[in-house]
């Protein structure tokens, strides 16, 4: 069963989205859609091994994101979103927030979304064109720090123990 | 569907997404119905033994269990001992500074990446366990046959 979750946002440069989702059994799906530059959707799917999911997990605990509640942040608007949705245990998140929302509002999620730039830095699939492979290197720097992210992020993790 | 609700009502729920009944699923996104691209394996790729999954310029080693305070030089020291890295990506915990706790390491061919594994699974760095795992896999063989019902969907 997948848990839902889709955002973007319409801008200068189309309907731009970055979306992933990781499974319990490995399975990674990665979708990043922008026409900056003519540029056009990219979806790709990788499984990642248990060692993977296993740190998955223990990121997730320390970051206690699963505490964390989306009463008080700014709400998604028309500009754009970012979710987060994460079922792990017999605990179950699903947060709303628009974008650039201040870190120290996030608290937890800011640092937390940080983490998730490992495993797509080595995805497996071939790139067909040099110009997607520069998107996908200037989204990768950019999501180092939340404010600099210009496409809407969703993560659904659905892990059960 | 039945099951499904015995199970979420042991779950505890939490968040303004759930207010929505029905997310939207727009075209291109992660439920949209177009084919997703996957790693074309060569011969080379697929001859290797076990289920592990060649990235694109090489074989991904997943370390887990590093030391907070662990160097970028000695973590690479140690894993160069048995093959030429070809990259390595130590990731530091944005909030605290400190090391994430994970490492993901590159080499060219399955066999060094392999060898790495064995020899470093299990052991200590700076006093601490560390272990490590391929990264990626080979799609599970039961997906498989069902990736054209999935597809449809």
């Amino acid at each position: 069963m997948n848990l839902p979750g889709s955002a973007g946002h319409m801008g200068r440069y189309g309907h731009e989205f970055l979306e992933f989702e990781f499974r319990a059994d490995g399975q990674c799906r990665y979708a990043n859609n922008s026409n900056y530059r003519n540029d056009s959707l990219i979806r790709k799917e990788m499984y990642v091994s248990s060692t993977m999911m296993k740190e998955l997990k223990r990121i997730i605990a320390d970051s206690e994101v699963m505490k964390e509640d989306d009463s008080r942040w700014p709400k998604k608007n028309v500009v754009g979103r970012q979710e987060l949705e994460i079922r792990l245990g017999n605990e179950h998140i699903s947060f709303e927030v628009r974008l650039f929302p201040p870190p120290f509002l996030l608290g937890r999620l800011y640092y937390f979304s940080t983490c998730f730039t490992f495993v797509m830095r080595f995805r497996p699939s071939r790139l067909p064109s040099s110009a997607r492979s520069l998107r996908f290197k200037r989204a990768m720097t950019q999501r180092d720090c939340v404010y600099s992210i210009t496409l809407c992020k969703i993560l659904s993790v659905w892990c059960s123990h | 569907m039945a099951i499904d609700e015995e199970r979420s009502q042991l779950v505890k729920k939490k968040g303004h997404g759930f207010q929505r009944d029905l997310k939207e699923s727009h075209d291109g996104g992660i439920r949209g119905s177009e084919k997703f691209e996957q790693y074309e394996a060569t011969e080379e790729d697929t001859s290797a033994p076990g289920k592990a999954q060649r990235s694109i310029e090489g074989w991904i080693v997943m370390v887990t269990g590093v030391h907070e305070e662990a160097d970028e030089d000695a973590l690479t020291e140690k894993f160069a001992e048995y093959s030429e890295i070809k990259n390595l990506h130590l990731n530091l915990d944005r909030r605290m500074g400190y090391v994430k706790g994970y490492a993901l390491v590159e080499y060219e061919t399955y066999k060094e990446a392999k060898m790495a594994i064995e020899a470093t699974n299990g052991t200590k760095f700076y006093d601490q366990t560390i272990h490590a795992n391929f990264a990626f896999i080979r799609m599970p063989a039961q997906m498989e046959r069902t990736t054209e019902e999935r597809g449809s969907r």
